[in-house]
C-alpha cells in the first residue's frame, strides 16, 4: 500500500472495475501523471521558496523586499516566471546548440526525480525503494553533468570555470555527505526512506517513547550523530552550491558562472532546478536526521498488520482506523509536522546566505578533503561502537537521547534569542516588537 | 504474432523497457565511438551507461542500478568531462591516421560477428529477476566473493599509492 | 573458524600486503634522514623479510588447499610460480635499493609498490577462479605501470609509464569482456554461469561450446598474452623496458611475464586441456604464436644496440619459448611439463634480473636517457673483473649454454614439447636460440675484447653486489643442480590434474 502507484491501480481495479490487462498502460499513464505532478510541484516550491528567501533577504538588511503583487508580494514568483518565459531565447552563436539546449533540463530532471523517494507522509511516497537513499544520492548527482555541460556548451570563459569549479565541488562534497548518511543507513539496518524515518521511535506500547518525539530522532542518537548532521549540512550546502559555497557561480568573479549565457525560460529551468534543490537537501535533514513525518506519541502500524487489514494507529491511547477517514487526517498531520521541519532547515539555509561570505576555492576543497572526511569516518566508527555499548532499545541509550535532545533544545532557544537580538539591535522597525 | 511476442518478451511493460534501455544503451556506446568531439564522446557514454543501470533495474538489482550511476554518471565520467574541459580538447583533437579506415572495417567485422554469434547462440527465454537488494549484495559480497572483495582493496591501495606517487609535488 | 583456516592458506598473501602497510607507513612517519627521502636499511629489511616469510611459508606447503570457497588454490602451480615471483621481488627491491639511493629517488613507496604488485602475482598464480585471477592482474599491472614511471621527472619514464599504461588497459579490457563471454557460456552449456576454473574446464569438456566461448578463450589469452609479451602484443615491450628505471625494468620482465604464465597454464587447463576435438587446435595456435614469438624476438633483438632494448627483446624471445612449453602442456597435459615450464621461468628471473643488475651498475646518471649502449661496455671486463664475470654468467644463460640455468630450462621445456611430438617447432625453438647465442655472446665479445680503456663509472652499493651475487649464485646453482628443484617441483605438483 506504500506504492501510491499501485495503491492506485487497485483503486481502480476495484472501483472502476478496470480490466487487469490494462494494468502497464495504467501504470505507466500515472507513472507519467506523477512526473508531471512533481515537476509543477517542484517549480510552485521554488517559487514560493524564492519569495521566502527575498522577504528573508529583505529582513535581514532591514528593507522589505518584495510586497507589490499579490498579497504580501507572494505571487511575485508567479509575475517574475511570466517575465522569464516571455524573454528572448538567446543562443550565443559559438555555442554548442544541441548541448546548449539539453543542459538545463538534464539539471532539472536530475533534481526533480529525486522527488519520487521522498516521503511525504506514511502514504504519501511514488516509489518506496529499497535503496531509496542511495537513489537520491545517485540521481542528483545527475545535475553536476548538466552543469559541466552548458559550461562547456557556452563556450564562454565564466561558464567553463563555473562548470568546472562545480564539478570539482560536487564530486568531493558527495564523499562525506554519502558517508554522513551511512551511521543513519547502520542504525535503521536499510537504505529505504520510509524504513529509516520509522526506526526512528522507541517502544510502541507507550506514547511518550513512540513516533516521533524529538529523543527519538537520529540527530540525537549520540553526539557524533549530531556532528554527522552538521557534516551532512555543511556538504549539501556545497552540493546544492549554496552559500557560503556557491564558487560556481560566484558574482564577483565568474559574472554568473555556468549560466551566464543563459537567458529566458532555459535560464527560468536552472533557477528552478537550484531551488527546488533546497527542498531535497532539506528533506533529507529531516528524514534521516529529524524522524521524518513522524508524530510524536502516533505509534506506526505494522507492515504484517497492514497486510493482514484492521490495522491501527495508536495516538496517546486512541485507535485510528489505518483504512478510514481518521488516519487519512492523521496522515495531513504528519504531512504538516514533515513541512514544519523541512522549512525550518531550509530556513536556515537561507539565512546562511545573507550572513556567511563564500570561501576560496582552496578553502572549499580543504573544507571537504582535510575536515570533513577525516572527521566523518571518525563518526562512523565511533558511532559504530556506540551502537554496540548502548543499543537503541536499551534506557541508558533513551536517558542519552533525552539529554540531547534537552541539549539541542537550549542550542535552539539560544539561536532563536540570538536572531531576536539581532533584528532588534539592527533597529528593525518593519514589524512591532512582539511579533519578533 | 503472439508467439513472437511471447518469445521476445515484448508481450510485457518490461519487456519494452528492456529493448529501450538495451538499444539506448548501444546507441550510445556507438556514439561514443563515432562523436568527433570527445566531450560529446563522454556524454554519450553516460547515456550509455545510464541505459545500462535501467537494464539492472529490470533485472531487479537495484543496488547495483543506483551504484551504476552514483559511481559511473556521477563520479567517474564527471572526472572525465573535467580532464577533457581542462585540457580543453576541441572536436580536431587527435590526429587520425590513415589506418584508422582499416580499424573502422576490422571493427565493424567483429561488431557484425560478435552479433551474429550472440544472436545465434542465446536462446529466447526470459532472464531470472535477481534479489538486488542491499542484504542480498552484501551477503553475497561478504560470503561467496569474500576474497575479490578483500582483494580489490589491495588494488585500491596500489591506485591510491601511485597517485599519491605519481601526483606529489616533491618526490626526490 | 574455517575463515581461519582459509587466513592460514592465505599466509603468505597477506604477509607481503601488510609489510606493504608497514612499509607505507614507516615511510610516513620517518625522518627526513638519509641520502634521498623515505629511504633507509629498514625499509629494505621490512620488506626482506616478509617475501623472506612468504616463501618459507611456500616452500613448507603441501598438498592441494583452498580457501574463500575456491576463490584460491594452493596447489603446486601456486606454489612453484609464487616462490618465482617472490624471488624476482626479493633480488629486484636489493637493486632498487641501490638504484633509488644513486638517483635520490624515494624508497618507501617504490617498495610498497612491488610488494603489493608480488601480492597480485600471488593472486594470479594461486587463482582458483577468472575473477580472482583478472582481481590479480589488475594489482600486479597498476603497480608495475607506476613502477615504470617512477622517475617522473624524466620524459623517457613517463613515456613509459604512459604507454604501458594505455596499452595494458586496452589489454585488460578485452581479457574482461573474454571472461564475460566465458561466464555466459559456461552458463549456457551448464545451466549455472560461473568463474571458477572447475567449472568452466567441466563446461568446456564436452565440446558443447559454442563459438563465442572460445572467442572469450581468445580473448583471455590475448590479455594474458600481453603481459608475457607474446609477438603480436609486444609492441610496448621495448620503449617500456627502455624507459622504466631499470630496476622496475627487470621487475616487469621476470615477475610480471612469470604471473602470466601461471595464469596462463591455470586458464589453458581448464578451457583447452579438457576440450573434446579442439585440443589439437587450441595447440597448434599456441605453438604458431611461440615460433612467431621467439623468431621475431630474436631477429629484432640482433638490430639493437641499446642493451635495455635488447634485453627487451630477448624477453620477448624467451616468451616464446616458454609459450612453446604451454603447448607442449595443452598437447600433452603431464604436470612434467607444468615442472619444466616452471623451472625455466625460475631460471630466466634468476639471470635476467642480474643481467638488469649490471646494466643498473654501468648506466649513465644523466637525465636524458635511460639506457646504456652495448658499446659503453668496451674494457668492463679488465677493469671491473667481478661484475663482467657476472654479466657473462647471466649471458651464457641467457644463451643456453651449460652448465647454467637457461641450459636446463631450454632442455627442460624441448624434451617436453618433444615428448608431446612437437618436432617442426621445436627444431624452429633451437634454430632461434642459436639466433639468440650471437647476440648474447657479442657482449661477452665487447666487454673482453673491444679496448680495454674502460671510462664507465660503477655504482657501488653492497645491496647490488648482493644482489648480482645472488642472482649469479641461482644461474649456476640452479643449472647444476637442477635435480634439487626438480624434487621439490614433483613433490608439490604431486596430485595436480587430478
Amino acid at each position: 500500500m506504500q506504492d501510491l502507484v499501485s495503491f492506485l491501480n487497485s483503486q481502480l481495479q476495484t472501483v472502476f472495475g478496470l480490466s487487469e490487462t490494462l494494468f502497464p498502460y495504467v501504470a505507466a499513464a500515472m507513472v507519467l501523471a506523477i512526473a508531471f505532478g512533481f515537476t509543477v510541484f517542484a517549480a510552485v516550491y521554488a517559487g514560493v521558496f524564492i519569495f521566502f528567501e527575498r522577504r528573508i533577504a529583505g529582513r535581514i538588511m532591514s528593507r522589505i523586499g518584495p510586497n507589490r503583487v499579490g498579497p504580501q508580494g507572494l505571487l511575485q514568483f508567479i509575475a517574475d516566471a511570466v517575465k522569464l518565459i516571455f524573454k528572448e531565447d538567446i543562443i550565443p552563436t559559438s555555442a554548442d546548440r544541441p548541448l546548449f539546449k539539453l543542459a538545463p533540463y538534464l539539471m532539472f530532471i536530475g533534481v526533480v526525480a529525486g522527488f519520487a523517494v521522498l516521503p511525504f507522509s506514511h502514504r504519501v511516497i511514488a516509489a518506496d525503494l529499497n535503496v531509496g537513499l542511495l537513489y537520491v544520492l545517485a540521481i542528483t548527482s545527475i545535475t553536476v553533468v548538466g552543469v559541466l555541460m552548458s559550461g562547456w556548451a557556452s563556450n564562454s570563459k565564466w561558464a567553463l570555470f563555473g562548470g568546472m569549479r562545480s564539478a570539482a565541488q560536487l564530486v568531493s562534497y558527495e564523499i562525506p555527505s554519502g558517508l554522513a548518511l551511512l551511521p543513519a543507513v547502520l542504525l535503521s539496518g536499510s537504505l529505504s526512506t520510509q524504513e529509516i524515518i520509522m526506526a526512528q521511535a522507541g517502544s510502541p506500547e507507550h506514547a511518550l517513547t513512540a513516533g516521533g518525539w524529538p529523543w527519538n530522532w537520529y540527530i540525537f542518537h549520540s553526539p557524533m550523530m549530531f556532528v554527522c548532521f552538521v557534516i551532512f549540512f555543511i556538504a549539501q550546502l556545497a552540493e546544492g552550491a549554496r552559500l557560503p559555497f556557491d564558487l560556481p557561480e560566484g558574482e564577483s568573479e565568474l559574472v554568473s558562472g555556468y549560466n551566464t549565457e543563459y537567458s529566458g525560460f532555459r535560464f527560468g529551468a536552472y533557477f528552478t532546478a537550484e531551488f527546488a534543490n533546497t527542498w531535497i537537501a532539506g528533506a533529507l535533514c529531516v528524514i534521516v536526521f529529524f524522524g521524518g513525518w513522524q508524530i510524536p506519541g502516533a505509534a506506526v502500524p505494522s507492515a504484517e498488520a497492514i497486510a493482514a487489514s484492521g490495522a491501527t494507529w495508536t495516538w496517546f491511547g486512541y485507535s485510528i482506523e489505518y483504512a478510514g477517514w481518521g488516519a487519512f487526517w492523521l496522515e495531513a498531520l504528519s504531512f504538516l509536522f514533515f513541512i514544519v521541519k523541512m522549512a525550518g532547515v531550509v530556513f536556515i539555509i537561507i539565512q546562511l546566505r545573507w550572513t556567511v561570505p563564500r570561501v576560496r576555492i582552496d578553502q572549499m576543497m580543504t573544507i571537504c578533503w582535510k575536515y570533513l572526511l577525516p572527521l566523518t569516518f571518525a563518526c562512523l566508527f565511533l558511532i559504530l561502537g556506540w551502537m554496540i555499548v548502548l543499543p537503541w532499545e536499551s534506557t541508558a541509550a533513551l536517558v542519552v537521547r533525552i539529554v540531547m535532545a534537552l541539549a539541542g533544545a537550549v542550542l535552539l532557544a539560544l539561536y532563536a534569542w540570538r536572531v531576536r537580538y539581532n533584528i532588534h539591535s539592527a533597529g528593525d522597525k518593519v514589524y512591532p516588537h512582539w511579533i519578533i | 504474432m503472439s508467439a513472437f511476442f511471447a518469445h521476445s518478451g515484448l508481450d510485457s511493460v518490461e519487456g519494452w523497457f528492456f529493448y529501450l534501455g538495451a538499444a539506448v544503451a548501444v546507441v550510445g556506446a556507438l556514439m561514443t565511438v563515432l562523436s568527433r568531439s570527445p566531450l560529446r564522446g563522454a556524454l554519450w557514454l553516460i547515456v550509455s551507461l545510464c541505459s545500462v543501470a535501467v537494464l539492472y533495474l529490470l533485472l531487479g538489482a537495484s543496488f547495483v542500478a543506483a551504484m551504476q550511476v552514483l559511481v559511473y554518471a556521477g563520479a567517474i565520467m564527471v572526472l572525465f568531462i573535467f580532464v577533457i574541459m581542462l585540457l580543453n580538447l576541441g572536436p580536431d583533437a587527435g590526429v587520425r591516421p590513415a589506418y584508422l579506415s582499416v580499424a573502422k572495417v576490422l571493427g565493424l567485422g567483429a561488431a557484425a560477428y560478435f552479433t551474429f554469434q550472440i544472436v545465434t547462440s542465446v536462446s529466447g527465454g526470459k532472464a531470472q529477476a535477481v534479489d538486488g537488494t542491499v542484504k542480498a549484495v552484501g551477503t553475497l559480497l561478504l560470503g561467496n566473493y569474500l576474497f575479490a572483495f578483500e582483494a580489490i582493496s589491495v588494488l585500491l591501495l596500489v591506485a591510491v599509492v601511485g597517485a599519491v606517487v605519481l601526483g606529489m609535488k616533491r618526490l626526490t | 573458524m574455517n575463515m581461519l583456516q582459509d587466513l592460514g592458506t592465505i599466509a603468505p598473501l597477506w604477509i607481503v600486503a601488510i609489510a606493504a602497510a608497514v612499509v607505507l607507513l614507516l615511510t610516513v612517519t620517518g625522518g627526513k634522514s638519509g641520502p634521498a627521502p623515505n629511504t633507509g636499511t629498514h625499509l629494505v629489511m621490512v620488506s626482506l623479510a616478509a617475501l623472506a616469510a612468504a616463501a618459507w611459508l611456500l616452500v613448507g606447503h603441501d598438498g592441494t588447499k583452498t580457501a574463500f570457497s575456491g576463490a584460491i588454490v594452493v596447489d603446486g602451480v601456486g606454489v612453484l610460480f609464487g616462490l618465482t615471483v617472490i624471488a624476482g621481488a626479493f633480488i629486484a627491491i636489493m637493486l632498487a635499493a641501490a638504484y633509488l639511493t644513486e638517483h635520490g629517488l624515494s624508497q618507501g613507496e617504490y617498495f610498497a609498490l612491488v610488494l603489493l604488485s608480488t601480492v597480485g602475482m600471488m593472486m594470479l598464480a594461486m587463482a582458483g577462479d577468472l575473477l580472482t585471477l583478472f582481481i590479480g592482474l589488475e594489482t600486479m599491472s597498476l603497480a608495475v605501470y607506476i613502477l615504470a614511471g617512477y622517475r617522473r621527472s624524466n620524459r623517457k619514464s613517463q613515456e613509459a609509464a604512459f604507454k604501458y599504461f594505455v596499452f595494458g588497459a586496452f589489454a585488460s579490457a578485452f581479457a574482461l569482456f573474454g571472461m564475460a563471454l566465458i561466464y555466459g557460456e559456461v552458463g549456457r552449456v551448464s545451466g549455472s554461469p560461473s568463474l571458477a576454473f572447475a567449472a568452466i574446464g567441466k563446461a568446456y569438456g564436452p565440446g558443447e561450446v559454442a563459438a563465442i566461448g572460445w572467442i572469450g578463450v581468445a580473448l583471455v589469452f590475448g590479455g594474458l598474452a600481453f603481459k608475457i609479451a607474446a609477438v603480436p602484443f609486444h609492441m610496448w615491450a621495448p620503449d617500456v623496458y627502455e624507459g622504466a628505471p631499470t630496476p622496475s625494468t627487470g621487475f616487469m620482465a621476470v615477475g610480471v611475464k612469470a604471473a602470466a604464465f601461471a595464469g596462463l597454464c591455470r586458464f589453458v587447463a581448464a578451457t583447452m586441456v579438457s576440450a573434446e576435438g579442439r585440443t589439437e587446435t587450441a595447440v597448434l595456435s599456441i605453438e604458431i604464436i611461440a615460433i612467431i614469438t621467439m623468431v621475431v624476438g630474436n631477429l629484432l633483438a640482433v638490430r639493437q644496440t641499446q642493451i635495455k632494448r635488447m634485453l627487451a627483446y630477448s624477453s620477448v624471445a624467451h616468451a616464446g619459448y616458454v609459450l612453446l612449453g604451454v603447448a607442449a602442456f595443452v598437447a600433452n597435459p603431464k604436470p612434467e611439463t607444468i615442472q619444466a615450464v616452471s623451472y625455466y621461468l625460475f631460471g630466466y628471473t634468476a639471470m635476467t634480473l642480474g643481467a638488469f643488475g649490471v646494466v643498473l651498475a654501468f648506466e649513465c646518471q644523466d637525465d636524458r636517457r635511460l639506457d646504456l649502449p652495448i658499446s659503453r661496455l668496451s674494457g668492463i671486463g679488465h677493469r671491473y673483473s667481478a661484475t663482467a664475470l657476472a654479466l657473462v654468467v647471466f649471458m651464457l644463460a641467457l644463451a643456453g649454454i651449460p652448465p647454467t640455468a637457461g641450459f636446463f630450462g631450454k632442455l627442460a621445456v624441448f624434451s617436453a614439447a618433444v615428448d608431446a611430438g612437437r618436432i617442426t617447432a621445436v627444431i624452429i625453438a633451437v634454430l632461434a636460440s642459436a639466433v639468440g647465442a650471437f647476440y648474447y655472446l657479442r657482449i661477452i665479445v665487447v666487454m673482453y675484447m673491444r679496448g680495454s680503456d674502460c671510462q664507465e663509472k660503477k655504482v657501488n652499493s653492497s645491496w647490488l653486489a648482493a644482489g648480482l651475487w645472488a642472482c649469479a649464485g641461482l644461474t649456476i646453482g640452479v643449472g647444476l643442480l637442477p635435480e634439487s628443484y626438480l624434487v621439490f617441483a614433483k613433490r608439490v605438483l604431486t596430485g595436480w590434474l587430478g
